[in-house]
């Protein structure tokens, strides 16, 4: 229940935060801070994939409808990692953490938690960079856009993670 | 039983990610020829009302720059109203010495011709002559992206103040974008940093016509390509809108040749510094051609004449 409350709160603070960043961040046409993936990849082992999918496509229609920008954009981004998550992490989570209700953290281990990210990161804005430009030529362009967003998300990502998610357990774990 | 549930569960997942995804990509259709549906006015609406209370927050912080920028359109506004003003004079006193010589002799019994000659008449003759193509009306950004492949601005002007679609948007360094959507009080402006849209440019030295295309990668910059290869010009060149099109008036300044580049041995491909700083945009100007209607009307006639 606590740990509910805890990722509701997470997840409205990080939209703000993304809307925000849209509206009045700009880091240049190689940099795009994206927060949202990130509420997605930290759902509970337990959500269903139709339930991702539906939480990912709600929360990114009302970030776009209160963003200045293309309407459906961050959603048909989001609703593709909805569903793609879960089959990743059947590859790599056994099936006690599945049970006790956990969210994916470093405990799946460090390498396989990153690759998580990179991967559903790397979906994320290949799709949304794709349908912003309707192409993905020039492709030199779109794929320094892509690399330079997905290192920045990424050490982002890290961030938050070792903010907002039991840093007492990671320093454990890392020892 | 076990594999055909997990195949049932792929089916499901796969009707729903198609719908939802669909959903998305209807969205992100529509929101190009977003004019046209209503729907998207209602969404426009809801980002509008969130985007002007954001402003009115932002505007308070920056009122010192504001007052400084009116200040300076002001001071250009006056000196504009001066040599207006002594140019009409100008042509008052020669226009009256040129009836008092003309009509030497037979004024007084002239009556048609003092009428036709009082200042009412002067006044409407002039405004007749002398009108011009483009009608301005000044507008606010309140909403402004460049980091995206298509951009989009708000202004704080809709329906209500007279902007109208597909009016041009401009300042005096550069043409700014293209009014896609209206609403009562504010405007959607499709800026000129689109990777689709383009503006007709000319060479202001030679005259040499071309189109202006942003190309994604650099806001300070854009190119103006299809430029014959016997054209004659240099690095540093204006280049200055052609004034082509029913959009946006002649002339106004868009950049300066940077470099050039040969494109499949046949036409230059220009480089241009764009003057206009896109990043920091504040005042602009809507232009709506006075003529539009008839020059619309007068191609669709010749259209409708070479289909029959």
């Amino acid at each position: 229940m606590k740990n509910n409350i805890h990722y509701i709160i997470t997840t409205i603070v990080i939209v703000i935060i993304q809307i925000l960043c849209n509206n009045y961040l700009s880091l240049g046409l190689y940099l795009y801070p994206a927060l949202l993936p990130f509420v997605i990849l930290k759902l509970p082992f337990k959500i269903r994939p139709i339930h991702s999918m539906i939480i990912a496509f709600c929360l990114g229609l009302i970030t776009d409808i209160l963003s200045n920008g293309i309407l459906g954009l961050n959603a048909a981004s989001l609703t593709l990692v909805g569903l793609l998550r879960q089959p990743l992490l059947n590859n790599s989570v056994n099936q006690k953490d599945i049970e006790r209700n956990e969210s994916p953290n470093f405990k799946m281990g460090i390498y396989q938690y990153i690759s998580y990210m990179i991967i559903l990161y790397f979906v994320y804005l290949t799709v949304y960079i794709g349908l912003d430009m309707m192409s993905l030529s020039p492709i030199s362009f779109t794929l320094i856009k892509i690399i330079c967003s997905l290192v920045l998300n990424i050490i982002l990502c890290l961030i938050l993670e070792i903010l907002l998610y039991d840093r007492k357990k990671i320093n454990d774990r890392l020892r | 039983m076990h594999k055909r549930s997990n195949f049932i569960n792929f089916i499901i997942h796969f009707i729903i990610f198609v719908i939802l995804e669909g959903l998305a990509i209807f969205f992100i259709s529509k929101n190009s020829i977003i004019q046209k549906y209503k729907i998207m006015q209602e969404i426009r609406l809801v980002q509008n009302l969130t985007c002007s209370n954001q402003y009115k927050i932002k505007s308070y912080f920056s009122l010192e720059r504001t007052n400084q920028q009116l200040a300076e359109e002001n001071a250009k506004l006056k000196s504009f109203l001066s040599d207006y003003q002594q140019s009409l004079s100008q042509k008052d006193s020669s226009y009256n010495d040129g009836n008092s010589i003309e009509n030497i002799g037979n004024k007084q019994n002239d009556s048609i011709y003092d009428n036709s000659n009082s200042i009412e008449n002067i006044g409407n003759k002039q405004e007749n002559e002398s009108k011009p193509l483009f009608k301005y009306i000044s507008a606010e950004i309140i909403q402004n992206t460049c980091n995206r492949a298509h951009n989009r601005i708000i202004l704080n002007k809709g329906s209500l103040d007279g902007i109208k679609e597909d009016m041009g948007v401009i300042t005096d360094r550069g043409i700014i974008g293209i009014v896609r959507q209206v609403s009562k009080h504010f405007s959607l402006v499709y800026s000129f940093l689109d990777i689709d849209e383009s503006i007709s440019s000319i060479i202001k030295r030679t005259n040499t016509f071309g189109p202006l295309i942003w190309d994604g990668t650099n806001i300070k910059y854009a190119i103006m390509s299809e430029v014959p290869v016997h054209t004659l010009f240099s690095v540093g060149d204006t280049i200055v809108s052609s004034g082509y099109s029913t959009i946006y008036p002649a002339n106004i300044p868009l950049g300066i040749i940077e470099s050039s580049e040969v494109k499949e041995g046949t036409q230059y491909n220009l480089k241009i510094k764009l003057f206009e700083n896109y990043s920091s945009l504040k005042f602009v100007y809507v232009t709506e051609c006075r003529d539009k209607e008839e020059i619309l009307s007068l191609i669709k006639e010749k259209e409708d004449n070479n289909e029959k």
